[in-house]
């Protein structure tokens, strides 16, 4: 479980992050819709222990950025981040020594198939096209088993094929009980998987809804993220 | 307008607008102060001394070490050649002038005389030199500023071979092979002579190799020995040899660029790939990103990390890296500033014997440490604190931070070998001393590591480069001062030996660079790792 409280986050005169209140439970896909610059990668960062801030992060229980917490958190940046000179495989045993995993490789085999990475585990990371190393990166991050996994526009360079992968792993990750946190600004890619949506603008939640609510709304999700985005207004509601 | 006229605008206008921009930028102004300052100390301290009680060293010795400094830049500069074109062009060069309908000679020009200044730039460091070169060589301002635009034309030169060599061989394995033959036969030429003479020259090793590098074949080598000839020349009062070093090295560069010109007039693509990558290196520097200099063709060699659990896989890994990133050992920078350290100590630190060597090590270590300063500034471990892993990957941060330092270790250790074995053989320093001045210029590399660390936790790494050169500074002088203060009021106080006054240096400098990764573990832990 993944909980934020009253979190803000400052950067001289601007308020990245204002007052960012909220919880996902074991076994949802939570999501962070919003444009160019309303807070997104800053929260998701503050998340991962990447950024200072005021307020509290908490992962199962424990605070964000200790130990324990680092143990259960996986997290795949907006940009890749893969090393030039390791190969595709190295990487993965980089993790596994790194997170202290006393298996053998076996599941990283199967990451590395499962992305269509397997053929390509001597290639150097400088080697691989943009794509290639955004499967990578997500292959890092789900290397070590963890419980929360923090996305940030996890579908930016993907291939179709790849797209499609990944938004099983979010189902398959979902039914295991894993927490999941995704970051993006295109609507259509989280509409068929999402338990809840938080529409943020201007550093703060513009709007929350859970899928299934009890709520009547009429509207679909992407007029309701056009309505915020674009006409100024705010529903003013948190999930 | 003219096309002569158009890109003439753009270089005179570039000019102005870089200078109005230094002299709009207080951290600029500062370094450049403080630079003038040190440089104005450099020279007030070297002509302090006054001609040494045994004369001046041979005027032989330096231009031998200037045709050795001119001859390992142009070599080293040619071979990079093989493998990237060089950065002569940037991306706007490259997405404005290229297409546009101007004759890619003058374009060719254009980017040489951008190229120019550049490479005058890269020079200065010579200047920190007059100290000691004055002092025991009797070397004038004057001959020291020779020295450097030498230096700057033969950079020049070695890029402008470069240029052409990229041009003529990246698309042809068959040509790239001879080429590389050739280069390799003659550098083996040029070294099997210098070995050659030095090995029969009845005055001694010293002594032949600096014979060597003053004969006519190495100054008749193609460019690299041209330059070399004119210094030479200048620096001697020998006329003949100052017009015909000139002469041909004219000779030589209108040469190649006319090559360059005549055979290839589509030379855009070959620079192409290299401006990319020399744009890739800017964007991510401006968004607070590093990426790392990995060569174009690398070696993969063994597979796997293979060691490490928890921190110290960070240490391993980066040895992979290392193994795989480095064709040389060290870069082109790294050998100058160890061939000048060499350099100084065979020369000036020859006069050993027990009760006059304190004066001469001290001055070799102080110069090898100086050198340390310069090179240990460029920042390149911060690549690790850009990504990810060393924040989250869950290990003390402490312990992560030690094995983070601890990956500069093997190339400080072989440098410090590389640097005082030669001068332990030739100069038949004891063993003794010669591990112990080592082990203290390791101690240097961790406490300049351990200073760079310092910067990222107060700075954060980004923004304006000076300020981060002017507090690494700062914090350098800093964290230096209690090692030499310890070690000079106790060794005399106590009258101790030398190598004992080296180990307590060294002993302060790990303490030192231990409290400061102690104080600046918690950087992992608030990082602000962002692209904003």
């Amino acid at each position: 479980m993944l909980t934020v409280s009253h979190v803000s986050k400052r950067y001289g005169d601007m308020l990245a992050n204002q007052d960012i209140s909220f919880t996902v439970e074991d076994g949802q896909i939570a999501v962070l819709l919003g444009p160019n610059g309303a807070g997104k990668s800053t929260i998701i960062k503050s998340i991962c222990g990447l950024l200072r801030f005021t307020g509290s992060i908490e992962i199962d229980g424990k605070p964000n950025k200790s130990m324990e917490a680092k143990r259960l958190l996986g997290y795949v940046p907006e940009l890749p981040a893969v090393y030039d000179l390791l190969t595709v495989e190295e990487h993965l045993e980089f993790i596994r020594r790194a997170y202290r995993m006393e298996e053998d490789g076996q599941y990283a085999h199967v990451l590395l198939e499962r992305f269509e990475l397997l053929d390509k585990k001597d290639k150097l990371g400088k080697e691989l096209s943009k794509g290639m190393q955004q499967k990578l990166s997500i292959c890092c991050a789900l290397a070590h088993r963890p419980r929360v996994l923090i996305f940030d526009e996890p579908m930016v360079g993907l291939d179709p094929h790849a797209i499609k992968e990944l938004k099983n792993l979010f189902r398959e990750l979902k039914a295991q009980g894993c927490t999941v946190l995704i970051s993006t600004h295109m609507i259509d890619s989280v509409e068929d998987y999402w338990d809840v949506v938080h529409i943020m603008k201007n550093g703060r939640f513009a709007a929350s809804r859970r899928n299934g609510g009890s709520e009547n709304h009429s509207q679909s999700l992407e007029e309701l993220f056009f309505e915020i985005t674009e006409g100024g207004t705010e529903e003013g509601e948190q999930a | 307008m003219k096309q002569g006229g158009a890109l003439s605008y753009l270089l005179l206008t570039k000019l102005k607008n870089r200078v109005k921009s230094f002299l709009k930028s207080p951290g600029k102004l500062i370094y450049l102060i403080i630079v003038v300052l040190l440089l104005g100390l450099v020279f007030f301290s070297g002509n302090m001394g006054g001609i040494p009680v045994e004369g001046y060293r041979p005027q032989a010795e330096v231009t031998a070490m200037v045709t050795a400094l001119y001859a390992v830049m142009f070599f080293l500069l040619v071979y990079g050649g093989f493998s990237n074109g060089g950065s002569f062009f940037n991306m706007p060069d490259v997405n404005l002038i290229f297409p546009a309908p101007l004759k890619p000679q003058h374009a060719l020009l254009y980017g040489l005389c951008q190229q120019m200044g550049t490479s005058l730039m890269v020079g200065v460091f010579l200047l920190f030199q007059y100290s000691w070169m004055h002092q025991v060589y009797g070397v004038t301002a004057a001959q020291l500023v020779v020295i450097l635009l030498g230096y700057a034309v033969t950079v020049f030169l070695g890029q402008t071979v470069a240029l052409v060599l990229y041009a003529s061989t990246s698309g042809d394995e068959q040509k790239r092979r001879i080429a590389q033959g050739v280069f390799f036969a003659v550098l083996f030429l040029a070294a099997a002579w210098v070995v050659f003479s030095a090995l029969n020259a009845p005055e001694g090793l010293l002594s032949g190799a600096v014979a060597a590098a003053n004969s006519l074949p190495l100054h008749l080598l193609p460019l690299a020995g041209w330059m070399s000839w004119a210094a030479y020349g200048a620096l001697t009062g020998n006329l003949l040899a100052l017009a015909a070093g000139i002469v041909l090295s004219a000779a030589g560069l209108v040469l190649v660029v006319l090559f360059m010109t005549r055979t290839h007039t589509d030379f855009y693509e070959d620079v192409l790939k290299s401006a990319e990558t020399v744009q890739s290196a800017i964007t991510a520097r401006k968004e607070g990103m590093m990426t790392e200099a990995a060569p174009r063709n690398v070696k993969v060699g063994k597979r796997g990390v293979r060691k490490g659990w928890g921190a110290s896989v960070f240490f391993h890994k980066h040895m992979l890296e290392d193994r795989r990133g480095r064709v040389f050992l060290f870069s082109p920078v790294d050998l100058v500033f160890i061939l000048i350290t060499i350099g100084f100590g065979l020369f000036a630190g020859r006069a050993i014997a027990e009760d006059t060597a304190v004066g001469s090590v001290i001055s070799v270590f102080a110069v090898s440490v100086y050198m340390q300063i310069f090179s240990t500034l460029k920042g390149s471990m911060n690549k690790e604190l850009t990504k990810p892993y060393l924040y989250l990957v869950p290990e003390p941060p402490f312990r992560k931070l030690l094995y983070f330092v601890a990956e500069g270790l093997p190339a400080a250790v072989l440098e410090a070998v590389v640097i005082f074995l030669p001068l332990c053989i030739i100069l038949d320093w004891p063993v003794v001393l010669s591990a112990v001045l080592m082990v203290g210029r390791v101690t240097y590399s961790v406490l300049f590591t351990a200073a760079n660390l310092a910067v990222e936790r107060i700075w954060g790494g980004s923004g304006s480069r000076m300020i981060v050169m002017l507090l690494y500074i700062a914090i350098v002088l800093v964290m230096v001062a209690p090692g030499v203060l310890l070690a000079v009021v106790l060794t005399l106080a106590a009258a101790l030996p030398l190598v004992s006054g080296l180990l307590i240096l060294a002993a302060v400098n790990v303490a030192v660079s231990l409290f400061v990764i102690f104080l600046c573990r918690n950087m992992l832990e608030v990082a602000e790792l962002n692209q904003q």
